[in-house]
């Protein structure tokens, strides 16, 4: 496992600056302000957040699905020496598909019900690459096995909706890795199952990352999740990238206040049953209301007349890259004359 | 199963439906012999995957639906056996709160026209006091008397959900019947909205028989659980009993299964479930787990286990419930945060 920054080699993918804006009747707002990280190869970045925090904008914004009202306002999103923003439509389809697959929430619904399984994947294949159906159906053969579907072949023929979630999930990640692509972004691809089918997906996306050297981008709203398959994690909120950390180290010691209580308000097996849960009073902003200041203070313990009028900018915490917003990161000497 | 009269029992409740499928006529059997007792201000927790039943559970329970045989007694009464006045009382007794706080309110009418909405029907008190009663009621669920002329879109998620919590308790029911009142919402709201819930519990002595999928959240609510698959209460016992020795494999692969935040991706154990759970339509022979069990021998296909006590407090229906191996590391089940 990586404890530090693999700094010698190139990343996979690298997002800078990346913004992206809706319009909407009362203005313009700011979805994903600003988010710059790097994915590295066979590293799986974990992007956390909870409703309207950018995670999920963010992911179709580096794959290129993000349709009016919305656009990407600026940013660099560098993949294979070029940078996918100043692509047109057609060389992006070319490069989903190939070089980067994808793997949404719902499986039913990325998968079209009118078509076999057998049809879908050589579709894929085919759009991209000039082989013959037959060979087409042996590389989906290939992929369906890989990722533990039994008796691929006889699976061919078989409807998205006659298949249960789990096997569901299994054929969208088939798909996804057709082509072998560098890149997996993967948008809540558990949240749709059961515990127990979570767990086996999970456990297969992790060792087909070890195998196949891919790069992963996971999104999830479960801190759980994301601790059990992300090296490093990207926490957002109201569109901002408030903490990046190598992942033990963020949940170990968050230092962002925002971290730190989200991690607390999550009821786990130890929780104790007899103490209320320590919740984040208040509610998640509005994106069109987004605080002046920080985006987390009007809910944070830790708040001062600085935080609300002026915004924290991402700077650099500790080792192996980490990053906070923050005036008053926890676990950092206390500043002088703080009131906290 | 208690000593005190129990609020809810369900005795023996088989419930089937007809379906249509590919191979013709076939029958669903959603719920396969339950058993199950609540207390008067107990937490009980029903816990399981899709489509073991716990949602048909709590249609059962607020008498959305019948059962095909068996009885659901509320307060010693037969829900299905009640006359046209008993029925009439029967929602003040109990209450269903539904996962999704958005579709459960209608979205034309107020925030406070939908609690009061109840109170009308039963004709109680007049205008004046049944508003009195929804700006108490908004006040008692943590929301200001403000949002009653507010529309549901104009809410956060956990609002929409205090307001379906007070329309809920407006009749002053004795049992709350919860089906994953917290599972649509966000973390950080998810934790507001459970210590509302069981401050509630305490203030006004309810019942609660709470649905999850979310063990975690159970672990922390209840103080009794029902762990159900495929139709079938396979334990039962206190919270603390069932979450720190469990004495089914289900029970312990449940646990096995979920992420915690708390543990390291290198300590996490990965024994696996194998499989999916098997369709209701075609259940399997003898232990409805054993299609998936990692310790099922001949026995398990051919003789269904019936639901025993293992331990003091503690049910399982497993022919090796003493085999059952304690969880992985118990350091896991006491850490603390950091």
């Amino acid at each position: 496992m990586v404890s530090s920054l693999p700094t010698d080699r190139a990343p996979a993918l690298s997002v800078r600056n990346l913004t992206t804006v809706f319009q909407t009747r009362e203005g313009v707002v700011r979805a994903v302000d600003n988010l710059s990280f790097d994915v590295y190869p066979g590293e799986c970045v974990g992007i956390v957040g909870e409703s309207g925090s950018g995670k999920s904008v963010a992911s179709l914004s580096i794959m290129g699905l993000i349709g009016y009202p919305g656009r990407v306002d600026q940013g660099q999103v560098e993949f294979g020496g070029r940078d996918l923003l100043l692509l047109n439509d057609k060389q992006m389809r070319s490069i989903r598909g190939t070089q980067i697959g994808i793997i949404f929430q719902d499986p039913l619904t990325a998968l079209n019900p009118l078509f076999t399984v057998g049809r879908q994947m050589t579709d894929v294949v085919r759009a991209h690459r000039k082989v013959s159906k037959s060979d087409a159906a042996a590389l989906a053969v290939e992929k369906l096995r890989l990722v533990g579907v039994s008796a691929p072949e006889s699976r061919l023929s078989a409807y998205p909706w006659e298949l249960s979630g789990g096997l569901r999930q299994r054929v969208a990640i088939a798909m996804a890795l057709l082509l072998d692509p560098q890149l997996i972004i993967a948008d809540e691809p558990t949240t749709a199952l059961d515990v127990s089918i979570q767990a086996q997906i999970i456990e297969l996306l992790r060792s087909l990352k070890d195998q196949l050297n891919f790069s992963l981008i996971f999104v999830s709203h479960d801190l759980g999740v994301i601790r059990s398959i992300a090296d490093r994690v990207i926490v957002m909120y109201a569109g901002h990238t408030l903490e990046t950390s190598q992942v033990d180290a963020l949940f170990q010691q968050p230092n962002h206040p925002y971290t730190a209580a989200l991690l607390g308000s999550a009821p786990t097996l130890a929780s104790d049953p007899n103490q209320p849960l320590p919740a984040i009073e208040g509610r998640l902003p509005s994106l069109n209301n987004v605080p002046k200041g920080c985006v987390f203070a009007p809910r944070c313990h830790f708040s001062t007349e600085r935080c609300v009028s002026e915004r924290p900018l991402l700077q650099t915490a500790g080792q192996d890259g980490r990053q906070v917003a923050c005036f008053y990161p926890l676990g950092a000497p206390v500043n002088e004359g703080v009131g906290r | 199963m208690t000593a005190v009269a129990p609020v809810v029992a369900m005795e023996n409740v088989v419930k089937e439906y007809a379906v249509r499928g590919q191979g013709g006529k076939g029958t669903l059997r959603a719920l396969d012999g339950i058993d199950l007792q609540v207390a008067r201000g107990e937490i009980v927790g029903v816990v399981g995957e899709s489509g073991c039943g716990k949602s048909t559970l709590a249609k059962l329970v607020v008498r959305m639906e019948s059962p095909s045989s068996g009885r659901v007694l509320i307060e010693g009464q037969d829900a299905a056996a009640l006359s046209k006045d008993e029925i009439r009382t029967f929602p003040r007794k109990v209450q269903l709160v539904f996962q999704d706080p958005y579709g459960a309110l209608a979205p034309r009418m107020t925030v406070g026209g939908a609690i009061e909405d109840p109170l009308r029907i039963h004709g109680i008190g007049d205008s004046a006091s049944r508003k009195a009663k929804v700006s108490e009621l908004l006040t008692l669920v943590g929301l200001g008397d403000r949002l009653a002329s507010r529309y549901p879109h104009q809410l956060s998620g956990g609002q929409r959900q205090r307001v379906n919590i007070a329309r809920a308790l407006a009749l002053e029911p004795e049992i709350l019947v919860l089906d994953e009142p917290v599972s649509s919402l966000d973390v950080s709201v998810q934790a507001q909205v459970l210590n509302l819930l069981r401050s509630l519990q305490q203030q006004l002595g309810l019942t609660y028989l709470f649905i999850s999928h979310d063990l975690r959240v159970v672990r922390y609510l209840c103080q009794k659980i029902a762990v159900m698959y495929l139709g079938n209460v396979v334990e039962y016992g206190t919270a603390e009993t069932v979450f720190s020795r469990p004495r089914h494999p289900y029970t312990l692969a449940l646990l096995n299964s979920i992420p915690d935040h708390q543990v390291s991706m290198r300590d996490q154990r990965s024994v696996l479930l194998r499989g999916e759970v098997p369709s209701p339509i075609e259940r399997p022979s003898g232990c409805p787990f054993h299609t998936r069990c990692p310790m099922a021998r001949e026995i398990c296909s051919e003789s269904r286990p019936m639901l025993r006590e293992i331990a003091p407090g503690q049910w399982a229906a497993c022919h090796f419930s003493e085999d059952v191996p304690a969880l992985g590391d118990q350091e896991r089940m006491s850490a603390k945060a950091p």
